[in-house]
């Protein structure tokens, strides 16, 4: 049962608990697309870094894909973390449309959460995006390719 | 020009590729033969000796990779060989599997031998058919000889080699994104750890090692490491190096050079000199990923370590020269448009920030860009720079991260005239 430090907060977290999680038994919710308890970590959206200050494991590191370890000191506001999940966000953003107003998601939507989570607000990019070309999937599922942000999950 | 001792390219003609005859009787599977006269773990701690480092563009020792490979440990093992040569500025591979293949085989044998992996694989670029064939037909020749199957040269050890093509692109030479592949499924990388020696083909125990650097282990194992570690012109080095030159040299051709060598030797004495006449500007050392050298390395030793004290790396050695006429901010704008295309998608700095980069280089390029486009470029590189998931965003950031630190009067220059001022 590893005892970890998070934000000044110790915890103590069962055997293969990742420090993602072990963040959320704080009440801590560190961003993160790729990662969901049903389908276990993946490392691929790069959104949950979060600064290893001292311990077994140092560095800008994806929290989702560290175990969580005794003695591991860990920063979710350090501002390389900090830096680096803004730049995630808008990442994500740059071939994502303008369809917050029309979008059904709108309001319930990770990646409106996630973004001002991130701390990202004006968009920089003015070139041009991607776009994709829909599957027909039937009458009752509409696909809508272009709004994906290949998250991974 | 210095005439230096040939090793991978010692048998090398034009236009002609070396059978199993020719290769014996030059002291071809000699090396074979003394392995196999030694302990596997004895082979393993010769190559550890020998110093030598990994050709495919990391640099890693070859014999420390080795020593973590759990040879004692029961079931399916396997040794892979990197072939999957694709990095803009490095055809080395090819020009040694054109003129003598035999030498990867039997490296591979030696390897395998070593390792005690009984299955290996030579992964190699789709756009490599004419390597394919001779490889082919090599492993052939070296099966009928005895050199590899069952019971080689009656050891008991048996040992199966096969050429697989690669059914994808650049990613694949990531060697996790390899594994992938070899196993049918979509190549993006794996996480590591677990390394591919503890979980790595078909989730067991694997060796994955470049063309050259096998190539070169039958050579250690023929004429020792004493001899190896003299080749080199850096006493604290071992070995020759295959050179591809390319760019704007009056000769860009492949050239076996002892490491240690300075880039003023290379460029001018083998490449013949910047052609019609032009001054030197700067160079990539070894293949597109790594970080521009300019006329103040010239008397730099292209080695290991002495480039990574420059800033840059060794890489492949793949040097493609930049003459005074060069815009730089054209030649990455070209390199990140190739790291962009070949992102495999898995990484979101990789994926989107090479496009923003690439689109960056085009707003400054084409004379459209401002002081805060500068700025953003910075701060992708330096969110890019150790935060994606492989390497290939890594080695994307090689060149653009030199741009800004050698280059940034180019770019100031492109943003206050307007437009690209060597046009």
């Amino acid at each position: 049962m590893p005892k970890l430090t998070i934000d000044n907060l110790e915890v103590t977290v069962p055997d293969g608990t990742n420090v993602l999680e072990a963040a959320r038994e704080l009440d801590i919710v560190i961003p993160h697309f790729c990662y969901h308890e049903a389908l276990g970590a993946v490392g691929s959206c790069r959104l949950c870094a979060m600064m290893f200050v001292d311990g077994p494991v140092k560095g800008l590191q994806m929290a989702c894909m560290v175990q969580a370890q005794d003695g591991m000191v860990v920063s979710s506001t350090d501002p390389d973390a900090m830096e680096l999940r803004e730049h995630v966000i808008e990442w994500a953003m740059i071939n994502h449309p303008h369809d917050c107003p029309v979008c059904d998601e709108g309001g319930e939507c990770h990646l409106q959460e996630m973004t001002v989570a991130g701390g990202h607000g004006v968009r920089r990019y003015s070139g041009k995006k991607c776009t994709f070309v829909n599957q027909d999937l039937g009458p009752f599922v509409q696909q809508e390719m272009n709004r994906c942000i290949t998250c991974y999950r | 020009m210095n005439a230096y001792t040939q090793v991978l390219f010692k048998n090398r003609r034009p236009n002609e590729t070396v059978l199993l005859p020719e290769y014996e009787k030059n002291g071809g599977y000699q090396g074979l033969r003394a392995a196999m006269k030694m302990p596997p773990a004895e082979v393993c701690e010769l190559v550890k000796g020998s110093g030598l480092r990994g050709r495919g563009g990391a640099g890693f020792p070859t014999g420390i990779k080795w020593s973590f490979f759990p040879a004692d440990q029961p079931g399916d093992k396997y040794l892979v060989c990197n072939g999957d040569e694709m990095e803009p500025g490095t055809y080395k591979d090819r020009q040694l599997l054109l003129a003598d293949p035999h030498q990867l085989v039997e490296g591979m044998a030696i390897a395998a031998y070593a390792l005690q992996t009984q299955i290996g694989y030579i992964f190699l670029r789709y756009a490599y058919e004419d390597c394919f064939q001779r490889l082919e037909r090599a492993i052939e020749e070296a099966v009928e000889a005895g050199y590899l199957g069952e019971n080689i040269l009656g050891s008991g050890f048996d040992v199966e080699l096969h050429v697989h093509g690669s059914a994808g692109r650049y990613i694949l030479g990531e060697e996790t994104s390899q594994l992938n592949g070899l196993e049918g499924r979509r190549p993006n990388p794996r996480s590591k750890p677990p390394f591919p020696a503890q979980r790595g083909l078909f989730g067991r125990p694997t060796n994955v090692n470049n063309v050259e650097t096998l190539a070169t282990v039958p050579h250690i194992l023929t004429h020792g490491t004493a001899w190896f570690q003299a080749l080199a012109l850096n006493p604290e080095s071992a070995g020759t190096k295959l050179f591809g030159l390319s760019g704007h040299l009056n000769r860009t051709e492949c050239f076996e050079l002892p490491l240690g060598i300075t880039l003023r030797e290379v460029v001018e004495d083998f490449g013949g000199g910047v052609r019609g006449g032009k001054k030197f500007k700067a160079c990539l050392p070894g293949g597109a990923s790594t970080p521009y050298l300019t006329t103040d390395h010239l008397d730099v030793m292209m080695d290991f370590n002495p480039l990574e004290e420059a800033e840059s790396r060794l890489g492949t050695a793949g040097v493609t020269v930049f003459d005074e006429d060069t815009c730089m901010v054209a030649v990455t704008r070209n390199l990140n448009q190739f790291f962009a295309r070949e992102s495999c998608g898995w990484c979101t700095p990789c994926r989107e920030g090479l496009s923003t980069i690439s689109w960056l280089l085009d707003r400054i390029e084409f004379g459209r860009a401002t002081n805060d486009d500068l700025t953003m470029l910075k701060d992708q590189v330096k969110n890019i720079k150790g935060r994606s998931f492989c390497a290939l965003a890594e080695g994307a950031m090689g060149p653009v991260e030199a741009l800004l630190r050698l280059y940034e009067d180019e770019i100031k220059d492109h943003i206050r005239k307007g437009c690209c001022p060597f046009n």
